[in-house]
């Protein structure tokens, strides 16, 4: 269990979001000093807060903190199918909660428990039914002390592919957004957020879902929010204690180009590129650009790349704005192409993608290296070989970070510890097809192709994988279920090419056990103690030496031959 | 002069707690000199019949002692000599169990993950393919073309 911190509209203010593991029964941890009277509750229960005694707390101690400070989201759900809210009532409170089709919460409030279920007197969601957007069912509560029916239950048509914020706070002037998300398998870390300058922050993520708001009416800009800049400087992606290196969040760091405002990143659609491209060769077109440039247009093209599969998780600022060319806007002034976008937040984009738990077939030794030999299959890198042993009952989690003016990528690859996420490797790729516009181009796309050789490294946070070193020059395609592969380098137009879809695999032994071999062989065994404590139970022993310090009262010839026949191994009855 | 019992056992000799049948109680010495591991006993006649007579004999008990029966040899008309051998695992059981040991196998081994170099392994391999729970989508409508630009500002709509 963890605290983050996520960022919030406010760039020097931090929101601590509670992670949570599936399996995780909230309802265990004590929520009972939550106040729930008196005008001074909330003032109460904000003590000065040292930020790195918060950060040195134990799990129940930052449960508690969360929950009774009411500083944070407070509602989390996955597999637990059913989730408690404690409910200050002397709070204005209105929360946005996800939770699974036909699940259920539970909100224990000053009213008594509220039990909610998504079911079909709701609004319905457009794409209920729908698997790919299973978890996008919204809940509002909207507790209203002092009224009989404190909470209100409203269902958001939020699809997340839409790039749709919403407002999730009825009274922005006293709302505070705080951010939690979920993914599929009932991780809660925060993931990209999406700027929206006319609304609170939300979550935006391929699969990971929420949003969640709290107004704590009369106190807002009092205790509460002095705490979360407290929070300020300790950035997501710090290390938090000696065994574990939290996930970076790199779309965070300084944009140094696009804060400029000097270059601009503009996703486009197909039409809208191709009128651009168009343009340059319209003569009437060109020349009016040229008119708002000095020398060539196509010198302030910094590059035009086509990205698979990034929609989702681009980085917008939510404002319309014309293309923009040197000192030419696409206005359609001019005889261009009217061409209106989104332009991104970032310079970068992320995609992330999550393994299934890597799970052993034999349950003993048979499931870790050097027996079973694990590789994973990493598009746009190729295969890289992990120690089973390592990762056996772990997820592994791929993350790009992809620069989008060059399509320098960096990939992450996270392996699940037992409180937070380990890098375990840091490779290199480029993605994105370029779109050549003139020859200029071709040649430096095949000059590019030519001297394209990645290199794997390594971070020293994790370990490093001696085995590793030649697989991002190695290829292969999952349909061949086999050990060959085909060598040469990949780039990002053969990555382009290849496999999209990562995958895991398995090369496992195939044993032949003998019939009765535990009674006739016996297995491994470091046990020690008297042997009639071990006799009780095992029918085969072979002892591999003998250690008493007693006084033996066996004579030294039979004891020769006992240890003999120990060593050899003995059977019981 | 001791009494001997004549003793079936049926499992192998490895077989620490061994469960015996009485076939038969007869009298004999052993013959000196003798040692401890591998003493001779001596038959008389009659007893030496008793044992003849009953080819299950595969243990004597003698003082206490267990013995493994190795061979008889006719010494005179009268005496047979039958080689014995201690069984110390039964003789000894007592002690042997309280024993400290270090166990190198057994067949309840709680270990799993200890490499068993004993097991016999082919050749072959299993290979199995999972794929993540996600991929990079090759659609139209989940990707995007950007276009990077040097400019001067965003020209707000």
């Amino acid at each position: 269990m963890r605290v983050w911190l996520m960022n919030t509209m406010d760039d020097n203010v931090k929101m601590p979001v509670l992670m949570v593991r599936p399996g995780i029964d909230l309802s265990s941890f004590s929520t009972s000093g939550i106040s729930t009277g008196g005008a001074n509750a909330l003032s109460n229960a904000l003590p000065p807060v040292d930020t790195q005694e918060l950060f040195d707390a134990t799990n129940t101690e930052l449960v508690d903190y969360i929950f009774n400070r009411n500083l944070g989201p407070q509602v989390m759900s996955q597999n637990e199918r059913q989730i408690k809210l404690p409910y200050n009532s002397e709070l204005y409170q209105n929360c946005v909660v996800a939770i699974a089709p036909h699940s259920t919460v539970t909100i224990p409030s000053f009213y008594g428990n509220y039990s909610l279920e998504k079911s079909s007197q709701d609004q319905g969601s457009p794409w209920m039914g729908d698997q790919d957007y299973r978890d996008a069912v919204i809940f509002r509560i909207d507790p209203k002390p002092g009224q009989a029916q404190p909470y209100k239950l409203m269902t958001y048509p939020m699809r997340y592919d839409s790039l749709t914020c919403y407002n999730v706070s009825s009274d922005t002037s006293r709302s505070t957004t705080i951010v939690l998300c979920r993914d599929d398998n009932g991780y809660i870390r925060p993931m990209n957020l999406i700027y929206n300058r006319n609304r609170p922050t939300a979550v935006y993520h391929e699969k990971v879902i929420v949003s969640t708001a709290s107004t704590h009416g009369s106190h807002a800009g009092g205790l509460d929010q002095d705490f979360w800049r407290q929070q300020t400087g300790r950035m997501e992606g710090e290390e938090m204690n000696n065994n574990c290196y939290e996930v970076p969040n790199i779309l965070n760091r300084y944009n140094p180009r696009i804060q400029l405002s000097g270059t601009g990143y503009y996703p486009l659609t197909k039409e809208q590129l191709r009128d651009f491209q168009f343009s340059l060769a319209d003569k009437t077109i060109f020349e009016n650009i040229a008119q708002a440039i000095t020398g060539n247009p196509t010198d302030y093209i910094i590059g035009i790349k086509w990205y698979y599969g990034i929609k989702r998780n681009l980085d917008i600022i939510n404002s319309d704005v014309y293309l923009k060319l040197g000192g030419f806007a696409y206005n359609g002034a001019g005889g261009g192409a009217s061409i209106v976008t989104k332009p991104a937040a970032s310079e970068m984009v992320q995609m992330d993608m999550l393994s299934p738990t890597i799970v052993g077939k034999f349950n003993n030794y048979l499931d870790n290296s050097p027996y079973t030999k694990l590789e994973v299959y990493i598009p746009y890198v190729g295969f890289t070989t992990l120690d089973m042993t390592e990762v056996i009952g772990k997820k592994l989690w791929l993350r790009y970070t992809t620069k989008m003016d060059t399509g320098a990528t960096i990939v992450h690859l996270f392996k699940e510890s037992d409180d937070c996420w380990e890098v375990m490797l840091e490779l290199q790729c480029i993605m994105g097809s370029d779109i050549l516009i003139n020859v200029k181009g071709v040649d430096t796309l095949l000059s590019r192709l030519a001297s394209s050789l990645y290199n794997v490294g390594t971070v020293g946070l994790g370990y490093v994988n001696p085995g590793i070193a030649t697989a991002a020059s190695l290829a292969s395609l999952p349909s061949t279920n086999g050990t060959q592969h085909r060598t040469g380098t990949i780039n990002n137009e053969t990555g382009s090419m290849g496999v999209f879809v990562p995958f895991i695999r398995y090369t496992r032994p195939e044993p032949i056990q003998p019939a009765n071999y535990d009674m006739a062989v016996g297995r491994p065994d470091v046990r020690t103690g008297k042997l009639s404590s071990f006799t009780s139970s095992a029918k085969y022993v072979k002892v591999g030496n003998i250690y008493t310090g007693s006084s033996l009262s066996i004579p030294k010839e039979a004891f020769d031959e006992v240890e003999s026949l120990l060593r050899g191994g003995v059977y019981y009855a | 002069m001791s009494t001997i019992k004549l003793l079936n056992h049926t499992g192998i000799p490895t077989l620490v707690n061994k469960t015996f049948t009485t076939i038969a109680t007869v009298n004999g010495s052993f013959r000196a000199p003798y040692n401890l591991m591998d003493p001779v006993i001596q038959l008389g006649t009659q007893a030496y019949q008793r044992y003849f007579a009953d080819s299950r004999v595969t243990h004597m008990e003698i003082d206490g002692k267990f013995y493994f029966v190795r061979t008889a040899t006719m010494s005179s008309n009268a005496l047979t000599d039958v080689q014995l051998h201690l069984d110390v695992l039964t003789t000894y059981k007592t002690e042997i169990g309280n024993l400290d040991v270090i166990l190198e196998r057994s067949s309840n081994s709680p270990e799993k993950y200890l490499a068993d170099e004993l097991m016999p392994m082919s050749v072959k391999k299993v290979i199995e393919d999972v794929r993540f729970d996600s991929e990079i989508s090759d659609k139209y409508e989940d990707g995007s073309y950007v276009l990077v630009t040097s400019q001067n500002g965003y020209a707000e709509v």
